[in-house]
């Protein structure tokens, strides 16, 4: 980039970053209040953090996107438009839900809660900019923010070895499927010379290639290749998820909620980009299709089968994760073997952006709650319809809008993402999908008959419910509902 | 203010139902007076309405519809508010349900007490008012359907209340399952004659009905005999009758109420109330009176030979509503509610006076183990013999006058089956009606015979304990009684009437719902003398008519279409054209365009006679057979060779129900065993299959899921390369 290009910070620019920003300034004021005041108020912490959060979703609602087909800031380095809009919105509610149901978890698991509070507004922070990154480094170093806010988080159990190991697991495998995105961008920036996106889809759309490769296809293909590597890290699709169960496992539960949701939301959304950039490229290779399709099908199985024998809840989520990061792709695979179907594909990943996010991050939600006996084992589950009945009920409707049963937003977001693919003329994958959906059911009721069907453990008692984790569940018990009853509300 | 009256009606009992239904543990038997007053008061006001609108009073002009009371449904174009209608058929019915079930209310106080359901009873019987009475004062189809679906559930738990008896809760559900059969026939006609006219409402629907449907055209048809079948599993006409026998399971009031007086005449209601539709459908017509008759027919030959007092009543109910549909088939729809109301007061008696019996004896029902009762229970006796008069069609009582008008009718207007070999025609429906006749004689004396009369065959210990019924159960008795013998003068024949120097003051009846009726007789009426032209026409090229004539009707055949056809959405006009046109034709003063008005008198009584000796001849017969005089000769004329098939086929109820069993359920039960052979071998195979594979690849995945870094970056390492691959080389 020319230095003489460099446009000055004007209004426009700054109002579309300003729910970024008050993340920004609120975090660092988190991080004076716990360096000034150990004893005035660690209370105050997730207060503070719930006001900086709920600060950004008010101004990105009001100031935000503003319903143009899209638009451009920073030179182009950020775009923002509909799928952006809505996976922002969708990013700070699910921190703000997980901020909620957080502070009871760390004062019972001992864990220092400033740095907590800081590193989960930064990775909201980074989640925000990464989902409307349109340029290569702005992509990766948001998204490498976001992984050490989220390396940290995982280990910041100190002196809990599951907590460590889960962190030095994501951590070295993370910095290694760093590398493969690294050099897959910079393949595609030796192809063509570029790193804007804007810039990037012009000179693929007009087939001459420039840049210091001189225009190999090979290296761009390689370079696609690699960041898919990459980015199927972050959305722990096969066979770059085996990490996951493990770091779900071992974090702390908010935290694997926040790696669940939030960051793979943002991450789609990101990848949704450089997707977009793919298909603009006229000859290519018929190769990443295949390749996409065997990462989807693979997923799709892995992430059930691996579901189908879990006895240990998180882990059970987060191979259900993969099977939806899975279907996640479905719409992508549809829009390029016939690609009128683009507007279609991004309305349906926005709403599953949306049900995912919602549906997961409420069994999460559940399970933080829980504490101690609720991210282990399933068998803890049996009963608990008579010790909790409303944590009971969030729970088995999380479980139940996963396995795609109607008027949840389960139903209506996989519904929306096998139409696609059956508009498409993809019928073998949408029958796949959804038998593969099918079956889920087993290990998604499996937890559902524990918990209404057995008898609780004979020393079990009732379950006090924490008021904010109760408005906390009761929210997305609304919203499972609300948008799948009102998907307009949507998009 | 008399819409306020009208409203009064049904809200009364549905008054009672509420404080009987939250209050019922409390209210104990004094809910049965609330129940009761309610009704009486209900009865009140529509006894007042009745008679004020039978004698043309000028305070009440009919029709009455008072403002909608709310919408009810409102989607597109269709919209449904909840309105009443109240005119000269709703004042009959209305008068019907409400007096004869303030009686049996009144009676169900004496004959439930000491129940310990009692609260239960008179909340189910109250709510059965309400919906029957919301079935005949609804002003649209669905909400006359929610009257329809409502007497059906209250049906349902009345025929079940012993829920401990055997069986009875399976003869509720037999009741409900084979009423939902006929209730899907009414909903699909329903939805057709939205389709066909855009609106459900009843008076909408008949002011457009001549201009929508083509006078026997296949749309109408086939809504009128969806529209039938429906009341065939409502008033329990073939094929659909069977459920009524087994709902003798209820209380015996419930029997005389729901399934005598009320909720079995729904069909025919439903039938006169669209009355027009049917006129335009004469396919359904003859439909409907051939199976009426059958009916009729059919049940007569089973009530003769029942043991059981309260199904020689239900077969007996079964047949007399078979008669009520061959009135309707033959387009006498104001005789065939007529017979409704006669039929309410002569067989409420008959069941009431049933349920007296089984009451003092504790429960018998055989009518082999009573005899003698006579003595121990005369008021029971003398108002039984009444009701049993009346049924079998004695002179002057009240089934005389309404049974012998239908036999007539049917022998004036009845379809005719032609057997061509002879060149004769045989009106086998007046036939089959004729043969009913004295059937009815037969099996009423029969049990009045078997019950009251002839040696006690009534087991020692409940001989010596019969207690005669109390004064809640007498007054009832009494009061239908005396309506069994003097209702049916109410309409009184022409023919008779002048004959006995009355005048023109018969038929008041017919003239007065005649309003009601006027533009279905009217339709038929016009295309009955187009048919007639037509025949007289075909036999004049034969040469065998006056040309006059032939001109006459030529001329008439072409204007009687026009007239149906012109006259758009108005049905008076059309019918008052009808008439007048009629009579012109005829050249008489008569007043209504019945066809069967130019027969002569002479025609009328001679019937009448033919049915008097033939109701004589049964009675005298069942006398015979049964009073025990000759003891042994029923059981010896049904021993012989001859008739002993015969009488095992009317115990059997002609292997109608084992039919239904072997058909129905058999089929329903291979169905069954099917789908079950489906499920366990081909699906569940499929889905061991699938599971046992699963598991397979779960323990693969598993086995790969070994938590080492070093793996998960090899395993990466190698999807990446492979990725490259694909993506390089393909």
């Amino acid at each position: 980039m020319e230095p003489n290009s460099i446009t000055l910070i004007n209004s426009h620019d700054l109002a579309l970053v300003a729910p970024a920003i008050v993340l920004g300034v609120s975090a660092l004021i988190v991080l004076l209040v716990d360096l000034f005041s150990m004893k005035l108020g660690r209370s105050v912490l997730p207060l503070l953090t719930l006001g900086g959060l709920g600060l950004a979703l008010i101004v990105h609602v009001t100031t935000g996107y503003r319903g143009a087909e899209f638009e451009i800031a920073f030179d182009g380095c950020l775009r923002f438009d509909r799928m952006t809009y809505i996976a922002q919105i969708v990013i700070l509610s699910l921190t703000l839900f997980l901020t909620l149901v957080s502070p009871l978890y760390l004062i019972r698991r001992r864990i220092p809660r400033g740095e907590y509070y800081v590193l989960i507004m930064f990775a909201a922070l980074a989640m925000m900019v990464l989902s409307a990154s349109n340029e290569l480094l702005t992509l990766f170093i948001n998204l490498e923010l976001l992984s050490f806010c989220l390396y940290i988080l995982t280990g910041i159990e100190q002196g809990n070895l599951r907590s460590t190991e889960a962190a030095f697991k994501y951590f070295t495998i993370g910095s290694y499927a760093a590398a493969f995105l690294l050099f897959g961008m910079t393949m595609v920036y030796g192809a063509t010379g570029a790193t804007h996106f804007d810039e990037i889809r012009v000179i693929l759309a007009s087939g001459s290639l420039g840049g210091a490769l001189g225009g190999n296809s090979l290296f761009l293909a390689g370079g696609f290749a690699l960041m898919l590597v990459g980015f199927g890290f972050k959305l722990t699709l096969a066979p770059f998820h085996m990490y996951a169960p493990d770091v779900y496992a071992g974090a702390p539960t908010p935290v694997a909620g926040l790696i669940a949701t939030g960051s793979k939301v943002a991450a789609v959304t990101a990848f949704f980009a450089i997707f977009e950039l793919m298909i603009a490229w006229g000859d290519l290779p018929a190769g990443v299709y295949y390749a996409l399709y065997g990462v989807v099908v693979l997923s799709i199985i892995f992430g059930n089968l691996g579901a189908l024998v879990q006895p240990n809840i998180k882990r059970l989520l987060a191979y259900s994760g993969v099977s939806h990061s899975g279907y996640f792709m479905i719409p992508l695979l549809a829009v390029m073997t016939s690609p009128e179907l683009m507007d279609k594909a991004e309305l349906a990943v926005t709403y599953y952006l949306l049900a995912y996010g919602v549906m997961t991050v409420l069994a999460f939600g559940v399970a933080t709650t829980l504490g101690p006996e609720g991210e282990r084992d399933i068998d803890r589950y049996a009963g608990l319809a008579r010790r909790s009945p409303v944590l009971a009920a969030a729970m088995a409707l999380a479980l139940l809008s996963m396995t795609g049963v109607p008027i949840t937003v389960g139903f209506v977001g996989k519904f929306r993402l096998f139409a696609v693919a059956v508009d498409a003329g993809l019928y073998p994958l949408a029958i796949f999908a959804l038998l593969a959906s099918v079956a889920s059911a087993y290990y998604y009721l499996r937890v559902v008959v524990k918990m209404y069907m057995e008898e609780p453990p004979a020393e079990a008692e009732p379950i006090p419910l924490e008021g904010s984790n109760a408005l906390a569940l009761l929210a997305g018990v609304v919203c499972i509902f609300l948008f799948a009853v009102l998907p307009a509300l949507v998009v | 203010m008399s819409e306020i009256f009208i409203l009064c009606i049904p809200l009364m009992p549905l008054l009672a139902f509420v404080v009987n239904g939250l209050f019922g543990r409390w209210t104990r038997e004094v809910g049965g007076w609330i129940a009761f007053g309610a009704m009486l008061i209900s009865a009140v006001i529509s006894l007042i309405l009745f008679v004020s609108a039978l004698l043309g009073s000028a305070d009440l002009v009919l029709p009455v519809t008072p403002p909608p009371l709310w919408d009810w449904i409102s989607v597109g174009d269709l919209s449904i508010s909840v309105g009443l209608h109240f005119d000269q058929l709703t004042a009959v019915m209305c008068f019907v349900i409400t007096f004869v079930g303030s009686l049996v209310f009144l009676y169900s106080i004496g004959y439930m007490h000491g129940d310990p359901g009692f609260a239960r009873f008179f909340t189910y019987l109250s709510l059965f008012a309400f919906a029957m009475l919301i079935l005949v004062l609804a002003d649209s189809l669905p909400l006359l359907f929610v009257g329809w679906e409502g007497v059906g559930l209250c049906s349902y738990l009345l025929i079940g209340y012993y829920m401990d008896a055997p069986g009875a809760a399976d003869a509720g559900k037999k009741a409900f399952i084979v009423n939902r059969v006929g209730d899907f026939g009414f909903l699909l006609a329903m939805f057709l004659i939205y389709k066909y006219t855009g609106t459900l409402q009843i008076s909408e629907i008949s002011s457009t009905a001549i201009e929508t449907f083509q006078y026997g055209g296949a749309a109408i048809t086939v809504i009128t005999l969806l529209m039938f079948l429906g009341c065939t599993g409502k008033s329990a006409q073939i094929p659909l009758f069977i459920w009524l026998p087994d709902a003798m399971a209820g209380p015996t009031p419930v029997s005389a109420l729901i399934h005598a007086a009320t909720m079995v005449t729904a069909g025919i209601y439903l039938v006169v109330r669209t009355s027009l539709l049917f006129a335009l459908a004469p396919a359904t017509m003859t439909t409907m009176a051939v199976i009426g008759a059958l009916t009729a027919f059919v049940a007569g030959t089973i009530a003769l030979t029942q043991r059981d007092i309260k199904k020689v009543l239900a077969y007996s109910t079964v047949s007399q509503l078979g008669y009520m549909f061959l009135a309707c088939g033959v387009g006498a729809f104001s005789m065939g509610i007529f017979h409704v109301m006669t039929h309410a007061f002569f067989k409420g008696c008959l069941f009431l006076g049933a349920g007296a019996v089984i009451h003092s004896i504790g429960g018998v029902q055989d009518l082999f183990q009573m005899g003698g009762l006579r003595k121990h229970i005369k008021t029971t006796w003398l108002t039984f013999g009444i009701a049993c008069l009346a049924i079998a069609g004695f002179p002057l009582t009240a089934g005389f006058f309404s049974k012998d008008e239908i036999l007539f009718k049917t022998f004036v207007d009845a379809p005719v089956l032609r057997i061509g070999a002879f060149d004769l025609n045989v009106n086998i429906l007046y036939i089959i009606g004729v043969i009913t006749a004295f059937m009815t004689a037969i099996y009423s004396f029969r049990a009045f015979f078997l019950c009251f009369h002839g040696e006690s065959r009534l087991p020692s210990d409940v001989r010596s304990h019969v207690h005669p019924p109390g004064a809640t159960m007498k007054i009832p008795l009494v009061v239908l009684a005396i309506g069994s013998l003097f209702i049916g003068f109410l309409n009184v024949p022409h023919g008779i009437a002048q004959t006995f120097g009355m005048g023109d003051s018969g038929a008041v009846f017919e003239r007065y719902l005649g309003v009601v009726t006027e533009p279905a007789a009217a339709v038929i009426a016009s295309h009955r003398t187009e048919h007639e032209a037509e025949v007289e026409v075909a036999s004049a090229d034969s040469g065998h008519a006056a040309a006059h004539d032939e001109h006459v009707f030529e001329e008439h055949a072409a204007e009687a279409p026009q007239e149906s056809h012109q006259e758009t959405g108005d049905v008076a006009a059309l019918a008052t054209a009808a008439a007048a046109e009629h009579g012109a034709e005829n050249g008489s003063a008569e007043e209504h365009g019945s066809a069967g008005e130019h027969h002569s008198v002479a025609l009328e009584l001679g019937l009448a006679g033919f049915s008097i000796v033939l109701a004589l001849v049964g009675i005298a017969t069942a006398a015979f057979l049964f009073l025990g005089r000759w003891p042994d000769a029923s059981s010896r004329l049904g021993d012989s060779p001859w008739v002993s098939p015969l009488r095992q086929f009317s115990e059997r109820a002609w292997w109608w129900d084992d039919a239904y069993n072997t058909v129905f359920a058999g089929g329903t039960w291979m169905v069954g065993v099917v789908a079950v052979w489906f499920d366990r071998y081909l699906i569940d195979g499929v889905l061991h299959g699938v599971a046992r594979t699963a598991r397979g690849g779960a323990a693969i995945i598993r086995s790969l899921q070994m938590g080492q870094v070093q793996a998960y970056a090899m395993i990466m390492l190698i999807g990446a390369n492979i990725l490259l691959l694909v993506i390089l080389i393909w």
